[in-house]
């Protein structure tokens, strides 16, 4: 197209209210768009995700947690899972685990014929204002609860893992320990697993970690994963 | 030099239409950022996609380090963060760009709920818009069990454990998508392959649709 055509063009777009896609619309809207790859970069420059230790199918110790953003699927199955247990539905499990988000993903695709407003505005569709309310609730309510849970339960599991683990053997706070590690030496004495409910003001955390891994003193080897030894050095290391 | 390149290429192939046609099309004003602030909101879809691209290129280069394999995926995506220069950059924008994406695509979908755009002719948009959403969640959760740390290995299986109650075809299901009985090397190739070739190409495919029907139908006035 010839400049006399462009400054033809240009002014009837400028009566329309309109700009041309190139390149009055795409710099601009490009800007924008750097402006967030912008904040991506210089934010990944100071925050970096962490790699944790290599999956270990065996590990019984490990709390699973989903990326931020399905912390509430995960959630909504665990709380609905309880309450359909609670209500004696075990065996319609697939009502809850597959026909309610079958459901859920159906309605969001059948949002456009959900809205039968010859309106636009939001509040012009209640129904749909109450529908965006219900949703940003539902998803708000089960990801902080998901998050509150995972972190309660995060915070119960070094105690678990010690119940599981060591109370066979060890007490604490005069809790769990019984006669089974005993071990008789040849000369004929009796050696108790110890109290541990001191331990953290006799053992540094890198000696409680060393008799974890490798056990001197007649403990068994427990080969406890290495999750479960994470969890378990900072929880004995504060028993004082 | 420029002009005659052109026409030597137009001569041929006729792009110069094409290209006009795309260059010249009217958006209105009322949608630019630098007419009224409060048009960002109408970017939302555009960020996405200009993050959609950066996640397309920070990938392209973390492949040429990442061996999919249950030893080596783990001992390769910690040698690149250790090792390789701008690897871990590269590595931390992938993985922030991916929430980054699920922000905006939620603003960029609560901006089209908000104004009502998804009404007649605009219905078939949206359901395009749904698909990109699941595509873009799918994305998420398959390149989650890359690396192959605890993390990742332990929130796949609780993911994928859901399929197993999909009526009927549940277990079917179960197992295709793992590739055996339980979690494992199978899962992480067959992973590795939906992150990096089918969920591309399907979204391609379904950005290529999405971005044709605006062009058809131009974006919504204001109310
Ligand atoms: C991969 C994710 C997506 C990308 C890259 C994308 C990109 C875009 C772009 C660039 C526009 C132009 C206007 C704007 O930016 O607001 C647009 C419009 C639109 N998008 Fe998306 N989109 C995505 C996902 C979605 C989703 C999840 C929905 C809804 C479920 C959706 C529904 C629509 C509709 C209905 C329009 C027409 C807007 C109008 O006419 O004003 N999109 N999209």
């Amino acid at each position: 197209m010839n400049d006399h055509g462009h400054e033809h063009k240009a002014k009837e777009y400028q009566q329309k209210g309109v700009v041309p896609f190139w390149p009055e619309h795409f710099l601009k809207e490009l800007v924008v768009g750097l402006m967030a790859v912008t904040v991506l970069f210089v934010f990944s420059i100071f925050v970096h995700p962490v790699l944790g230790h290599i999956a270990d199918p065996g590990d019984w110790a490990y709390v699973p947690a989903p990326d931020w953003y399905f912390y509430w699927v995960e959630n909504f199955f665990d709380v609905g899972g309880y309450y359909w247990s609670v209500l004696g539905l075990v065996q319609f499990d697939w009502v809850l685990m597959f026909l309610f988000p079958a459901l859920g993903i159906a309605a969001l695709y059948l949002v456009p014929f959900i809205d039968r407003y010859p309106e636009r505005r939001l509040l012009k569709r209640p129904l749909m204002l109450g529908l965006l309310m219900f949703g940003a609730l539902f998803l708000g309510y089960f990801t902080a609860n998901g998050v509150y849970a995972h972190s309660t339960l995060t915070a119960q599991e070094p105690y678990n893992i010690f119940q599981s683990g060591c109370a066979t053997c060890h007490y604490i706070q005069g809790l769990g320990g019984d006669q089974t590690g005993a071990i008789q030496t040849p000369t004929g004495q009796w050696i108790y697993p110890p109290d541990l409910s001191h331990i953290g003001s006799i053992l540094s955390p890198a000696q409680i970690q060393a008799q974890l891994v490798n056990p001197k003193g007649g403990m068994p080897q427990l080969s406890l994963p290495p999750a479960a030894i994470k969890d378990l050095v900072p929880f004995l290391s504060n028993l004082k | 030099m420029y002009t005659r390149l052109v026409r030597w290429i137009d001569d041929r192939l006729m792009v110069s239409p094409l290209w006009r046609d795309m260059a010249d099309h009217p958006v209105p004003a009322h949608v630019n950022p630098s007419e009224r602030v409060s048009a960002f909101v109408y970017c939302f879809g555009g960020v996405t996609f200009l993050l959609i691209i950066a996640q397309f290129v920070t990938g392209m280069f973390l492949a040429m380090y990442y061996v999919p394999d249950i030893i080596n995926s783990y001992n390769s995506t910690k040698y690149l963060m250790n090792h390789v220069m701008f690897g871990l950059q590269l590595l931390s924008m992938h993985n922030w760009g991916s929430s980054l994406i699920i922000i905006m695509v939620t603003l960029h979908m609560l901006r089209i709920y908000w104004m009502g755009v998804y009404k007649k002719p605009r219905e078939l948009n949206w359901i395009v818009g749904v698909t990109l959403l699941i595509l873009i969640l799918a994305f998420g959760f398959t390149g989650y069990l890359l690396p192959w740390d605890e993390k990742a290995y332990f929130a796949t299986q609780v993911g994928v454990s859901f399929t197993k109650y999909v009526p009927f075809i549940g277990p079917a299901l179960l197992k295709i998508l793992s590739g055996g009985n339980k979690i494992g090397a199978a899962t992480l190739t067959r992973f590795f392959a939906i992150h990096v070739l089918f969920l591309p190409a399907l979204l391609i495919s379904f950005l290529g649709l999405h971005f044709l029907m605006i062009r058809r139908q131009g974006i919504t006035g204001p109310y």
